[in-house]
């Protein structure tokens, strides 16, 4: 029998500090947000399982940021985390990830299900000191676009065994003077949010001049209220963009909105 | 590439299509044309030909690259009656622009120690980099008032510099029209603490030594000798002009103005209508805005070098003050006859030659200079304005980049920039990392070939080849 450890996660970008305080750190290529930890199970009847792998219902990814540091478990902490919080979608991933519980037991998977879902990425392993790693927390922006079946190898490594893709709510691309990302969307709210991510992958401090409330019902919208958070952040703290240009390319296939985002900057 | 027709040595014109109104003019070598992507910049320039109004050409100059609506490097010039203004043709930096000043130093004699104490004083002095401005206050509403209407005037009746600065200024650092009343209260909200600060991305403060003279005469009755220490400033009008630019386009947008162009980015008002004039005086109240910026800053520079080597302001003379980013009502000749028209200008320098009557009596005998600043590693250009009229008498107004920011970023990942600079000769002082690493200089196309091109197609000469030694970047 070959016997595994494994996980169902979230592989997790962000524009990651390039220094952390103390720690046994996780290297960024491994970062996730777990989704269901099975332990060490037989790696053939999951391969089988996998056969009717519920398949999201979502074809995107999801867009968030973390917002506090934690210490976990914690009551005796072995590993400081960053906490997520999804910019919208929340209930949605939720209810996938219950689902995921459900197909696990459904295949006679022993899963631990005593904990509610606690959306974090571990970032480091004991000895840490907790009060370095709460100073040096400030929020920062992630996108997780794809669902893994990771095997933990050790030394705080993890290799896929399998995959599941979604589209990703945006993606940067080449532009001679400027920044532009292809932002992706089902509605004129959600393309601003991942606009606003994407911006924040920039300049994570802009996160704080996201608003909370957003109404927008079409692209004009979007462009002019992420102006005013550009707006917004240039007067207060500054920001290195001038303004989302009104560069208005954008399309709808399969209830997915298209943009490109161009930045002057 | 295009159907692009040579008519005089680098000069093509890309043929009417479509809707054009007018054909477009590109200014650039064989090789220049072949070593960027100039497809998308030249769509956009069969785009502004579509404007109404629009007279001659829809000009593009051998830095030409992807812009806003227009290409960056455009120029187009509209009738004054009957044309439209688009604050896409301007741009968001509203008159940004350059400032050339000299000291009488060779900088060979000046040692390492000095010239780093130097750069230091002036990184402390001159704010520079994303968010970095003046503490305190910062402008109240009355400076506001006089600022934005008098120009460059206003700052040097504070003390921020010396009258005869005003002689050696595009416009005298002063564009008619502005109305304080057309700017919102954001606009004079980003702007308020950002007056004297260079900002991020391609702004720079360079310091460095006039290698060569093409033509000397030009040069000395500048004031220009070779070895010299001069002084570059790039800078604008900060986030004051972006978002009076971001204002005006929402407006312009809301009210239908963008209907039946190729491009929303193009949006534009007839020069006649309320928006139009709206527009036209905020955009002079922020070019206002970045002449007094870059006094400001100019002024910053002067005290440091007070400083550190004992020089007032009155030998540190400003040669001269260009806007590469703006619209400005000029007379020229369109078909024999003498006409009012808008020009705008975006990425693209004034280029009057002799005899032109808006120019101070030294410019009007030689030409008016024009500054195009290359890459922080190889050169910069002083060059003197031919009049073309082919262009609007408009010249190039840097090297263009020739890469994107990723791709600069990614080649330079994990190498240290500065150090790297500084074994090319070169002291670089920043405050953003990323901010080097987007702006070395291999991310430009060869400023030398781009001028060679301005020199070909007779829209200017050049008069001096500068080489950096010491630069602040944002």
């Amino acid at each position: 029998m070959d016997q595994k450890r494994l996980f169902l996660g979230l592989e997790v970008n962000a524009p990651w500090p390039s220094e952390f305080p103390y720690g046994r750190l996780i290297d960024s290529a491994h970062r996730h947000v777990t989704l269901a930890f099975l332990g060490n199970i037989d790696f053939q009847k999951m391969e089988k399982a996998l056969q009717s792998f519920p398949i999201p219902s979502f074809a995107l990814g999801f867009a968030g940021y973390f917002d506090q540091c934690l210490f976990l478990p914690p009551r005796h902490p072995r590993v400081a985390a960053w906490h997520v919080t999804w910019s919208d979608r929340e209930s949605e991933l939720v209810r996938y990830q219950k689902t995921l519980i459900e197909w696990l037991k459904e295949n006679d998977f022993a899963v631990d299900t005593r904990h509610r879902f606690l959306p974090h990425v571990t970032l480091c392993r004991s000895p840490f000191k907790e009060r370095s790693w709460q100073r040096a927390f400030a929020p920062l922006p992630l996108i997780a676009h794809t669902i893994h079946l990771f095997e933990s190898v050790g030394n705080l490594k993890y290799v896929s065994l399998w995959h599941h893709s979604l589209l990703s709510p945006f993606d940067e691309k080449e532009h001679t003077a400027d920044l532009a990302f292809t932002v992706k969307a089902e509605s004129y709210k959600q393309l601003f949010m991942h606009a606003a991510t994407a911006l924040c992958f920039h300049f994570p401090p802009l996160l704080s001049y996201i608003p909370s409330e957003i109404n927008v019902v079409n692209l004009e919208e979007v462009i002019i209220s992420l102006n005013q958070m550009v707006g917004s952040a240039d007067g207060a703290i500054g920001c290195p963009f001038k303004a989302v240009s009104f560069h208005n390319k954008m399309s709808v296939e399969n209830g997915i909105i298209q943009w490109e985002m161009i930045i002057d900057v | 590439m295009s159907n692009l027709q040579k008519i005089a040595p680098c000069t093509y014109v890309l043929p009417r299509t479509g809707e054009m109104r007018v054909p477009g003019l590109i200014i650039a070598s064989d090789t220049l044309l072949s070593e960027v992507d100039i497809e998308k910049p030249l769509e956009q320039v069969r785009n502004v030909a579509h404007l109404p109004g629009i007279v001659g050409y829809s000009v593009a100059m051998p830095d030409i690259h992807w812009g806003y609506g227009f290409p960056i490097g455009g120029v187009a010039a509209m009738d004054g009656e009957t044309g439209v203004i688009s604050p896409g043709g301007v741009g968001y930096d509203i008159n940004c622009g350059v400032r050339l000043a000299t000291a009488p130093l060779m900088l060979r004699e000046i040692d390492l120690k000095t010239k780093e104490k130097l750069l230091r004083a002036i990184y402390q002095r001159v704010p520079s980099g994303v968010g970095h401005g003046h503490r305190g206050s910062g402008l109240s509403d009355g400076d506001y008032q006089k600022l934005l209407t008098q120009g460059a005037r206003w700052s040097i009746e504070k003390g921020y510099g010396i009258p005869k600065d005003l002689e050696h200024m595009e416009s005298h650092g002063c564009l008619e029209g502005a109305d304080p009343n057309a700017v919102s209260h954001e606009a004079k909200e980003r702007g308020r603490q950002q007056i004297g600060s260079i900002g991020s991305g391609n702004h720079f403060i360079e310091i460095g030594e006039i290698q060569k003279l093409f033509l000397p005469e030009i040069a000395s009755a500048w004031g220009l000798r070779e070895g010299q220490l001069y002084i570059l400033i790039h800078s604008g009008s900060r986030g004051f002009g972006h978002q009076v630019c971001q204002d005006n386009l929402n407006a312009l947008i809301k009210a239908g103005f963008s209907k039946g162009l190729p491009d929303a980015q193009l949006v534009a008002a007839p020069i006649q209508s309320l928006e139009g004039k709206h527009y036209f005086a905020a955009m002079a109240a922020a070019a206002n805005f970045a002449f007094n910026n870059r006094q400001h800053i100019l002024h910053g520079v002067r005290e440091a070098f007070r400083e550190v080597l004992g020089l007032g302001p009155e030998d540190l003379p400003l040669i001269y003050d260009v806007c590469h980013n703006i619209a400005k009502f000029e007379t020229h000749l369109v078909n024999g006859e003498k006409k009012r028209l808008c020009v705008h200008r975006k990425g693209a320098t004034r280029a009057f030659g002799p005899g032109a009557a808006e120019l101070t009596p030294l410019f009007r005998t030689t030409g008016q200079p024009v500054l195009v600043p290359g890459d922080m590693g190889r050169a910069s250009h002083i060059l003197v304005g031919s009049g073309n009229p082919l262009t609007w008498c408009s010249s190039c107004h840097g090297a263009g980049r020739a890469k994107s920011r990723i791709q600069t970023l990614k080649a330079w990942k994990g190498k240290d920039t500065i150090q790297h600079m500084r074994e090319q000769g070169i002291i670089v002082m920043a405050s953003s990392g990323r901010t080097v690493a987007e702006e070395m200089p291999d991310a430009y196309k060869d400023v030398d070939a781009v001028v060679e091109a301005v020199e070909e197609a007779n829209l200017a000469k050049r008069v001096a080849r500068l080489r950096p030694q010491l630069v602040i970047k944002g």
